[in-house]
């Protein structure tokens, strides 16, 4: 068992949600909402939570990731609550602006279907979009940097195109490309293209010459410099500009989904944001955090093995 | 002992005629580094070449290695004219500059792999590893291993193509004094299996004496060879014995310090 | 990094969040604002987005209604998609309020509509040698849309009902910005589409495209009211002469619309209210009807909400009669 000090941190956010509980169905509601979907949600939440509290003093490990995460939870949780209050239950914010939790939770259980849709074609979008874009963008950063002749041609173009928003491409697109899904997939990839090659570029350029310098005292050529001393030294600065076109290509999504789309998240929330359907916008806007959340963890996870060269010198 | 098999027909015989070397520093004003240095080295020596600061001797190297251009003379090595750095003719940073995304093994294998032969002398990477005595760590990475040890990848990566000549760069001038003086041994002892010409780049006057055959002592305002000494105590030399002192007195006087 | 650093970065940049959001609401609504101010300086503010069919704004304007009626007007310049917002959060007015607002108002917008517009400003059409030339031709195919559950949407999935067509299940619809919608049939990437007008009207001009549905020309909806007077909930309800003002600004401007059309065209064009041609903007103008008459609005905005129920667009879960009492108001 632990003690009365621990314990305290294990059971915060049950008591939390408890709270929650009783508040959420014994207040009356001030705005038209389908409470029930939200009160199975909480009692549901109860019980992981006490699950977990419980087991807590018998698994070590348990109980040091609850403790861990015991404060960051209760607050989300209290936070949550006070923004339920202040919307469903004595309406101080203005419908449909500030729609309440239990009406955005209303949101995913009417459109689940529609919303995995959307997520399926947005993710088809991102990945097409976001290796394209890399596959681009990594070899004009790398020629960027190594030839002077070629800066005489790209820098214009990538000071001129990149900042260019993607809204501002729609009706170009349309007409130049065949399919509006070649269109879309362009513009992901464009806004993951231009700090791709900013970052490779510049990481290409900042290298210390006395690599190339050693590089070419041993033999190597210009190819072997470029691939083999270039890109590798570059690719911690790289890696930034991966991370960069990420949450561009999450906000380009929006744009990229207005040609034309049978389905998506910035189909979603375009449509949600015609209708005035804040809480549907504010549902999917939660779906996609997540998801690039999740994307860019993915991506931390690949730097940490391709860059493990690095672990001894920078801050991990 | 390790030998290592010879392969190429080394020679490495290098005249330095008439050279000079100019550069605009940061305020636009032309620096002579290097004013009509003329100079031939023996193939297999080892000479060792020292002055004060702003000297011309890193830039030197440099010329020789091919990295930079002289703006007057020429340098040939086997009566070839050298127009850019060659894998023939190795080179070394006081800086070990490995590469630290490869580790030592992948670091010291850079020449054979650039040259595109590293499938067929993969071997040749683990004896010179083994000939700095580091096999243990053939698969640490650079952050991981100690001044001395990184210097001495940086050796055997030098080496690892079997150059004519091995240009250093105070190699030695990071380190501590006692692993100096080792290394200082395994230098000698390397140049006395590969038998390649050897110049290195030093501040240490102790140094010089200890390793070289000959000893050139540059001047600055212009980067000029002021004079040239030879040593004339035969290897393996020891660094208590006077004659030891006699050299140096000769070298502090050719540097213009006074030790009385 | 000391705790008391760390407290003061924290503060900056509470700080500075406030004093954003507290300088954004130093502006208040429009109305409290002038209220403070004597009633002489109530600058009425109304808000347009460049539409052909916001003809009765510019009219009025041009031609000194304001003078006339004693008031002061701006006009301000919005974006087309934040209009029901704009007036919802009293920065302006007074809009003319479209089909494309309803759904902002069943969802709680602070938009109250006062007198009727006009009729008819929303068609579809289709590539002239295409074999759709109505609704009923419209299964199975793909029609381009400005936004989904839109007016155009919801209009022509009251049409398929009545040709027994499913519009979830037997048309395809997709969305592109009015501008693209021309471009996207002409790719072949859909079989028809419909929004606004000047868009579906030009390839017509041109002799490319047909229409296949119009509520300028077609029944029933030829004789409903398509656009509203739309006027700021608040000011409905505190500021009534104000209201009152802003029907009699928008009558007169309609009434320049049904004498004058070509030169309404003309002068909107000129001063850059809207695009297109001065002839396209005439033409549409004078296509439809333009009448001030509240209680017939009332009527037709009985219609429509019962249309937009019946499509789905509207929740099931709406009250009709509650939101048609609270989103439409006879001013004495």
């Amino acid at each position: 068992m632990q003690t009365l000090k621990k314990q305290s941190a294990l059971w915060a956010p049950v008591v939390a949600l408890m709270i929650t509980l009783v508040i959420h169905i014994e207040m009356p509601n001030k705005q038209l909402a389908n409470s029930g979907y939200y009160t199975m949600l909480i009692s549901f939440l109860t019980f992981i939570f006490a699950v977990w509290a419980i087991s807590s003093n018998f698994k070590q490990k348990w109980c040091e990731k609850l403790s861990y995460y015991s404060l960051f939870i209760t607050v989300v949780i209290l936070l949550t609550l006070i923004y339920e209050i202040i919307t469903l239950k004595e309406g101080l914010l203005p419908l449909p602006f500030f729609p309440s939790p239990v009406k955005i939770l209303e949101a995913y259980v009417t459109d689940w279907a529609v919303l995995l849709k959307s997520v399926a074609y947005s993710m088809r979008l991102l990945i097409l979009g976001y290796i394209i874009g890399m596959m681009l963008g990594i070899p004009s950063g790398l020629m960027l940097g190594w030839y002077k002749k070629f800066g005489y041609w790209m820098n214009p173009i990538v000071r001129i195109i990149g900042p260019i928003p993607a809204t501002a491409w729609i009706p170009v697109i349309l007409v130049a490309f065949p399919t509006s899904f070649s269109g879309s997939v362009f513009l992901i990839a464009l806004s993951v293209w231009f700090p791709v090659t900013v970052m490779t570029c510049s990481g290409v350029c900042n290298l210390n010459k006395s690599y190339f310098e050693i590089a070419r005292t041993l033999g190597a050529d210009e190819r072997y410099q470029l691939l083999k001393i270039a890109l590798p030294g570059a690719a911690p600065t790289i890696f930034v500009g991966m991370f960069m076109g990420l949450g561009s290509a999450y906000a380009t999504l929006i744009a990229a989904e207005m040609l034309g789309v049978k389905a998506g998240l910035g189909w979603y929330i375009n449509w949600a944001q015609g209708w005035a359907e804040y809480y549907k916008l504010y549902a999917a806007l939660g779906i996609s955090a997540l998801m690039c959340s999740g994307c860019t963890s993915l991506l931390f996870k690949v730097r940490d093995r391709i860059l493990v060269w690095q672990k001894g010198t920078v801050k991990w | 002992m390790v030998k290592v098999k010879q392969e190429s027909n080394l020679n490495g015989q290098i005249s330095i005629r008439n050279v000079s070397k100019k550069f605009m520093d940061a305020k636009n004003t032309e620096v002579k580094a290097l004013h009509n240095v003329n100079l031939e080295i023996k193939a297999g020596e080892l000479v060792a070449i020292i002055g004060p600061s702003g000297c011309g001797k890193s830039t030197f190297l440099r010329l020789i290695s091919g990295i930079d251009n002289p703006t007057a003379g020429e340098l040939y090595i086997d009566d070839e004219r050298i127009t850019g750095p060659h894998f023939t003719r190795g080179f070394a940073f006081q800086n070990p500059t490995l590469f630290p995304w490869k580790d030592v093994w992948h670091n010291v294998a850079t020449g054979l792999e650039a040259r595109g032969i590293l499938k067929d002398h993969s071997a040749d990477v683990d004896e010179y590893i083994e000939l700095v005595g580091l096999t243990q760590f053939k698969n640490a990475f650079p952050h991981q291993l100690s001044g001395g040890m990184a210097q001495r990848v940086a050796l055997a990566r030098a080496l690892v193509n079997h150059p004519k000549a091995l240009l250093l760069d105070e190699p030695l001038g990071a380190l501590d004094a006692l692993t100096r003086m080792s290394m200082q041994d395994e230098i000698l002892r390397i140049w006395n299996e590969q038998q390649m010409t050897l110049l290195f780049v030093t501040h240490d006057i102790d140094e010089a004496i200890y390793l070289g055959d000959r000893v050139v002592i540059m001047s600055a305002n212009p980067g000029q060879i002021q004079r040239v000494i030879d040593i004339d105590i035969p290897k393996p030399r020891r660094r208590n014995d006077d004659i030891f002192f006699h050299y140096k007195k000769i070298m502090l006087d050719a540097l213009g310090v006074n030790i009385d | 990094m000391s705790k008391k650093f760390i407290a003061f970065l924290l503060a900056i940049m509470v700080t500075t969040v406030f004093v954003m959001t507290g300088c954004g609401s130093d502006k208040k609504t429009a109305a409290d604002q002038d209220k403070n101010k004597t009633k002489t300086e109530r600058v009425y503010k109304i808000g347009y987005w460049g539409g052909t069919c916001e003809a009765p704004i510019f009219a009025a304007y041009e031609n000194k209604i304001a003078e006339k009626l004693g008031i002061k007007v701006e006009l301000v310049l919005m974006s087309g998609r934040n209009t029901a917002e704009m007036l919802s959060t009293g920065k302006v007015d007074a809009v003319l309020a479209s089909p494309g607002s309803f759904k902002g108002i069943e969802q709680g917008m602070d938009m109250v509509l006062v007198d009727s517009a006009h009729t008819g400003c929303i068609q579809a059409s289709a590539p002239i040698n295409s074999p759709i030339n109505s609704a009923a031709d419209l299964k199975g195919k793909r029609v381009g849309v400005d936004a989904m559950g839109g007016p155009l949407m919801a209009y022509l999935t009251n049409e398929l009902k009545r040709h027994g067509i499913d519009s979830k299940t037997d048309v395809e619809w997709k969305v592109y910005p009015p501008p693209q919608l021309q471009t996207a049939m002409d790719k072949g990437e859909i079989d028809c589409f419909g929004t606004w007008d000047p868009f579906p009207q030009i390839p017509v001009n041109e002799g490319k495209a047909k229409i296949i549905w119009s509520n300028t020309t077609m029944s029933p909806y030829k004789d409903y009211t398509c656009c509203f007077v739309g006027v700021n909930g608040k000011v409905v309800r505190e500021e009534p002469e104000v209201a009152k003002n802003i029907q009699a600004f928008f009558k007169a401007g309609g009434e320049f619309c049904n004498t004058q059309p070509d030169e309404v065209a003309k002068m909107m064009v000129e001063k850059k209210y809207t695009g297109g041609t001065p002839e396209l903007n005439a033409q549409l103008i004078k296509d439809y009807k333009w009448y001030s008459d509240p209680a017939r609005g009332l009527k037709d905005w009985k219609w429509h909400v019962k249309i937009f129920k019946d499509v789905g667009v509207f929740d099931a879960a709406t009250n009709p009669e509650e939101l048609i009492q609270k989103s439409y108001k006879i001013l004495e």
